[in-house]
C-alpha cells in the first residue's frame, strides 16, 4: 500500500481529488494538509511514501516545503501537481528535489500510474514537458529576479493577459498602485514593455504557463 | 414547519460541475455523487460546453470554477440568467467576490468553504437566493481588510503609528482624515479608499452605513480589535469632510 500526503489548499479541490485518489487499486491517503506547518507535521506523524502538493503552496523561487519534507524523511517522493504547467518551473521543481509534475488536467489512469511511479521512486513527467535544459542550467544557473509576492500576483495577471484597471480591480488595489508595481517588476525583469516582460517571465518561470 | 433544507432534501438535485482540470473534475463529481440529495453530476470543461449540456438534460445547479471564466474570458452573465450558478475557489478578494457576484452567480465558495458550505449554498441557490461563503466575512472584512486595502502588509494598527510617536486614536478623534492618517504612515490613499468603495458597494450601501451594519452583525467587533474601531471611525470622520 502507497501512503500518501495530500497537500492542497481549497479544501473542496482537495476533497475532491482524496475521494479519487483513494480510488486507486493499492493507494491511500493517509494525511491531508493546506499549508506548510500542517504538511509537516502530517509527514511527521504518517509514514508517508508520497507527498502530491499544490504548487500554489510552492511559490516561485521557494522551495522550503520540498527541502523541509526532504530532510524530515528522505524517502518521500514528491510529486507537484498544478492547473498551469511551464518547463522551467518544473526544472525548477526538479532541482529543489520534487520527483515528478502531473498537471490537474492529466488523465485519471496518469496521475495513478504517477503516484506509482514516484513510490518506486521513478521520475515522473506530465507528457509535453521538457526538462531538457535542466543539465545546462545546473551549471550555468541563470539570474532569476527576486519578485515579491504581490509582484509575482500582479506579474501572473499580466501573462494572462489583464489590463492595470482589471488588475486592480482583481486585487482591491488602485491602479496607480499596480501601474507602479509593473514599472517596478519591468525594472526587475529588465524589460521596457509589457510584451517583452510577458517573455521573459514565462522564459525565466517567473510565472507557470497556461496551457 | 420545514426548515428549507429539510424541504429541498427531499428532491435531488442535478449538477454539473464547469472545471477545466480533469483531475479536479472527476474527482468532485465521484464526491458529489455519494451525496443521497445528487442524483445526477455531469462535467464539462468549458463555459461553452455548459450551454451545449444544458440543451440535451435538465440541470439544476452549476458549480463553476472560478479560474475557468477568467481564463478562458467567457463571460457568464447570460448562464447567471438562466440557471443558479455558484462559482467555487474564488479568490478571497473583494475585487473577485465582487466580480462574481455582478456576473449575477447564486453564490461564492473560498477556498476555505467546506462541503457543508458547498450543500447549504447549492440548497439555496435551487431555491433562489444568494449564498455568500461565511468564511469572507471574518477572514477578509476583519482581519483581511488591512491587507487587501494596503499593499505590502502594511496596517493601520495602532503599533504603526506609535512607531512615528503618533497616537491614532487621538488622530481620529481629533477628525484626523484617512488621508492624513494615510500619510503619516506612508501608504497610498487610492489603496485604502479603493478597498473601503468595495466593501460599501458590496454590502449595497454607503460606507459609514456597511462598517454600522457588520458592527451590528457582530461580524466586525470594535471593542474587539482597534484596527477595526480605527478604520470605522476613520471612514466616520472622512464622510463628514
Amino acid at each position: 500500500m502507497i501512503n500518501l500526503l495530500l497537500a492542497e489548499d481549497h479544501l473542496l479541490v482537495r476533497a475532491a481529488l482524496a475521494h479519487l485518489i483513494n480510488s486507486f487499486q493499492g493507494i491511500h491517503v493517509v494525511a491531508e494538509g493546506a499549508y506548510g506547518h500542517e504538511i509537516l507535521d502530517a509527514a511527521r506523524i504518517h509514514p508517508v511514501d508520497v507527498a502530491l502538493i499544490d504548487a500554489a503552496l510552492l511559490p516561485v523561487q521557494d522551495w522550503d516545503l520540498i527541502h523541509q519534507l526532504k530532510t524530515m524523511r528522505p524517502g518521500i517522493n514528491i510529486l507537484v501537481t498544478s492547473s498551469y504547467r511551464s518547463d522551467r518551473y518544473v526544472e525548477r521543481l526538479m532541482e529543489a528535489g520534487a520527483c515528478g509534475f502531473v498537471h490537474k488536467n492529466a488523465a485519471v489512469n496518469e496521475l495513478e500510474t504517477a503516484i506509482h511511479h514516484a513510490a518506486a521512486h521513478r521520475r515522473v513527467l506530465y507528457p509535453g514537458i521538457d526538462i531538457s535544459g535542466l543539465a545546462a542550467t545546473e551549471q550555468a544557473p541563470s539570474p532569476v529576479p527576486a519578485l515579491t509576492r504581490r509582484q509575482q500576483e500582479i506579474l501572473k495577471l499580466i501573462v494572462d493577459g489583464c489590463r492595470s484597471r482589471t488588475i486592480a480591480e482583481q486585487l482591491d488595489l488602485s491602479v496607480k498602485t499596480v501601474e507602479a508595481h509593473r514599472r517596478e517588476i519591468m525594472r526587475r525583469v529588465g524589460k521596457q514593455n509589457s510584451a517583452g516582460l510577458v517573455k521573459e517571465a514565462i522564459r525565466l518561470g517567473l510565472v507557470p504557463f497556461p496551457t | 414547519m420545514e426548515t428549507l433544507k429539510e424541504t429541498e432534501l427531499r428532491r435531488s438535485l442535478r449538477v454539473l460541475i464547469a472545471d477545466d482540470r480533469l483531475l479536479v473534475r472527476k474527482g468532485m463529481q465521484m464526491f458529489l455523487s455519494e451525496r443521497p440529495w445528487i442524483d445526477m453530476v455531469c462535467e464539462v470543461a468549458s463555459v461553452r460546453d455548459i450551454q451545449d449540456v444544458m440543451r440535451a438534460t435538465q440541470v439544476d445547479v452549476i458549480l463553476l470554477d472560478y479560474e475557468l471564466s477568467t481564463r478562458q474570458g467567457e463571460s457568464i452573465d447570460v448562464l447567471c440568467s438562466q440557471i443558479p450558478v455558484i462559482v467555487l475557489s474564488v479568490p478571497g478578494r473583494l475585487g473577485a467576490i465582487e466580480s462574481v457576484l455582478a456576473k449575477g452567480a447564486s453564490g461564492f465558495l473560498l477556498g476555505k468553504a467546506t462541503s457543508e458550505d458547498l450543500e447549504d449554498a447549492m440548497m439555496l441557490a435551487v431555491s433562489g437566493g444568494t449564498f455568500l461563503c461565511p468564511s469572507i466575512f471574518r477572514s477578509i472584512l476583519a482581519d483581511g481588510w488591512a491587507e487587501a486595502a494596503i499593499p505590502e502588509h502594511v496596517t493601520f494598527g495602532c503599533d504603526d503609528l506609535a512607531t512615528d510617536d503618533h497616537d491614532s486614536e487621538k488622530l481620529l478623534s481629533e477628525g484626523k482624515s484617512l488621508k492624513h492618517v494615510a500619510k503619516l504612515l506612508d501608504v497610498l490613499l487610492g489603496d485604502a479608499e479603493t478597498a473601503i468603495e468595495r466593501l460599501a458597494r458590496l454590502y449595497g450601501r454607503n460606507c459609514r452605513e456597511a462598517l454600522q451594519d457588520a458592527v451590528s452583525h457582530g461580524i466586525l467587533s470594535p471593542g474587539s480589535s482597534r484596527t477595526t474601531h480605527h478604520r470605522r471611525e476613520r471612514l466616520g470622520k472622512d464622510e463628514q469632510e
